[in-house]
């Protein structure tokens, strides 16, 4: 991450080049990021498209940074929310992307768990995460996806750190719940049908 | 060390449900970023609770499956969107070095004049101070009003001066040349005269002192005349032929700065100010005294050329709004014959 920062001082200092160059280096993570709010590909590219233009007429009063990424993941959030509350849409936020051949993903195919069982699984992944708050969800995506440590998503989010945990803990709580239902209906559909 | 320290406080997964390993963080680092050492650990706890592979195996996916999830391609053009935000940037700069930077050495330059031009106003100000002054032309008033809200009215082809800065600890004082009416503002509080209070005119080689009066001062060809209408008004005069004379409501004098001398005003004092007015009351005015008038206030020149007639008079209120109206009426009622050039009057008997 160093690099990044490199660049982040180069653009700073009114250099066009390396703001390309985060541009280049932040499309596809920020698109799909900003995906999970809105399936709406000309919102995001609004969004992007304020976000650098912004960054640029405020280059000079921008600081240097821990993370170049987290910066723009929170510069952009507030962006794209502001755009999405103008629009009057719900703040919404989906984790897991239907349609999507998991065992290729996960190189499962020749392993363990069959493909059937797989499809299962992200059923109840699916099912549960529905379960949750959009907040949860993001947060889920930040931990999962993101890798990122809980301190960086209360600050990207602006969170207390310890409201941040209370989140997860709430999410987790939703999916064990709304598990242990799915789990009980499994284990009576098949011993309904030993019983055949 | 991963190994040893998760050992040492090995948790008892003996509860653990999917759910439960999918939120360890121990369990999330192993899956994201594990090592051959946290592969043993996982694969010593796998032995040791055989029944929680199955649990162990989902929760692995979930966070698998959320993780590995490849990122949404957009239809969305890349470069193009860059292009988009290259040519707005390239606006804005452009705007910038058009507009915002010339308009901020504008800015830059207007301040500098403005400073420039307040100092000069502060300067001249600065030169300016103690003295104010009007001065009226020929057969115009004026009316001033000072800065303690006393009132002065000027006549024709008269001026007064006074210092500007009148600060409440010292006599305001008023320099006049020609003819004023004044009214005088009291400042007085009642019980409490103080020096400070008193309103000073310094008029020839008079200075009269007031306070809260109405009165009319008349400036010409070396005479004085001061009428008082309301108040008290003390003449002095100091040096050479030195005396004090404190006037009474009703009061007119006449004083003569050649002969240094004071003498009781045969005309009132109404009649005196009757100029404020617009009227010229003819009462104790001698011909000659009018035509003094139409030359001192109205800026004629007047050649007599019948001299007994100098000293006839008339009665009565004529408008002096302007000359002709006071020079109708001293044709018809002294029959005078009245030959105009320019500013030249040469007045003889019919």
């Amino acid at each position: 991450m160093r690099e990044d920062k490199v660049i982040w001082d180069a653009f700073r200092y009114g250099d066009e080049s390396s703001l390309k160059v985060i541009f280049d280096q932040y499309y596809t993570p920020l698109f799909n990021y900003g995906h999970k709010f809105s399936q709406d590909d000309h919102l995001i590219e609004d969004a992007l498209q304020d976000l650098f233009v912004k960054l640029w007429k405020n280059r000079n009063n921008i600081k240097e940074t821990e993370s170049v990424k987290n910066y723009l993941y929170k510069s952009f959030r507030r962006v794209l929310l502001r755009k999405l509350d103008v629009q009057q849409r719900k703040y919404n936020f989906t984790v897991l992307e239907q349609g999507l051949d998991w065992s290729q993903e996960l190189g499962y195919d020749q392993t363990l768990i069959s493909r059937e069982r797989l499809e299962n699984i992200r059923k109840n992944l699916a099912l549960a995460l529905e379960k949750m708050s959009p907040r949860q969800r993001e947060i889920i995506h930040l931990r999962y996806y993101e890798e990122m440590e809980y301190e960086e998503i209360a600050e990207l989010m602006q969170l207390s750190v310890s409201s941040t945990y209370k989140l997860v803990y709430k999410a987790i709580d939703t999916l064990r719940n709304h598990l242990s239902r799915t789990d009980l209906l499994l284990l009576s559909t098949l011993l309904s049908l030993k019983k055949i | 060390m991963y190994l040893i320290t998760a050992m040492e406080q090995q948790q008892d997964y003996s509860q653990y449900t999917t759910t439960t390993f999918f939120s360890d963080e121990q369990f999330i680092r192993h899956v994201l970023n594990g090592d051959e050492t946290t592969a043993a650990y996982w694969d010593l706890i796998a032995k040791q609770y055989p029944e929680k592979m199955a649990v162990m195996e989902e929760a692995r996916v979930w966070i698998l499956m959320i993780n590995k999830q490849p990122a949404y391609q957009p239809a969305a053009d890349r470069s193009a969107l860059w292009s988009k935000i290259n040519s707005e940037i390239s606006a804005y700069e452009y705007n910038q070095q058009r507009y915002y930077r010339p308009l901020k050495i504008a800015a830059k330059w207007a301040g500098s004049i403005a400073a420039t031009l307040l100092l000069f106003i502060i300067i001249r100000e600065w030169a300016a101070q103690g003295e104010r002054s009007y001065s009226t032309d020929f057969g115009k008033h004026e009316q001033i009003v000072l800065p303690d809200e006393s009132v002065i009215t000027l006549n024709g082809n008269s001026g007064i001066s006074y210092s500007r800065t009148w600060r409440s600890d010292k006599p305001r004082e008023i320099w006049l040349q020609g003819e004023a009416f004044f009214e005088v503002k009291h400042v007085a509080i009642r019980n409490r005269l103080q020096q400070s209070d008193s309103f000073h005119v310094h008029v020839s080689d008079l200075e009269l002192t007031v306070l809260g009066t109405r009165f009319n001062v008349k400036n010409r060809r070396n005479m004085t005349e001061i009428s008082l209408l309301e108040g008290r008004l003390r003449i002095e005069k100091t040096g050479k032929g030195a005396f004090v004379k404190t006037l009474k409501p009703g009061d007119a004098f006449i004083y003569d700065s050649t002969k240094q001398q004071l003498k009781d005003l045969e005309r009132k004092p109404q009649v005196n100010k009757a100029w404020t007015n617009n009227e010229m009351d003819l009462d104790g005015y001698t011909l000659q005294e009018i035509l003094n008038v139409l030359e001192d206030t109205y800026g004629y020149e007047i050649t007599l050329k019948t001299p007994q007639l100098a000293q006839r008079r008339l009665t009565g209120t004529i408008p002096a709004t302007n000359a002709e109206d006071i020079l109708f009426v001293l044709k018809k009622v002294f029959n005078l014959k009245i030959d105009q050039k320019g500013n030249h009057l040469i007045i003889s008997q019919n």
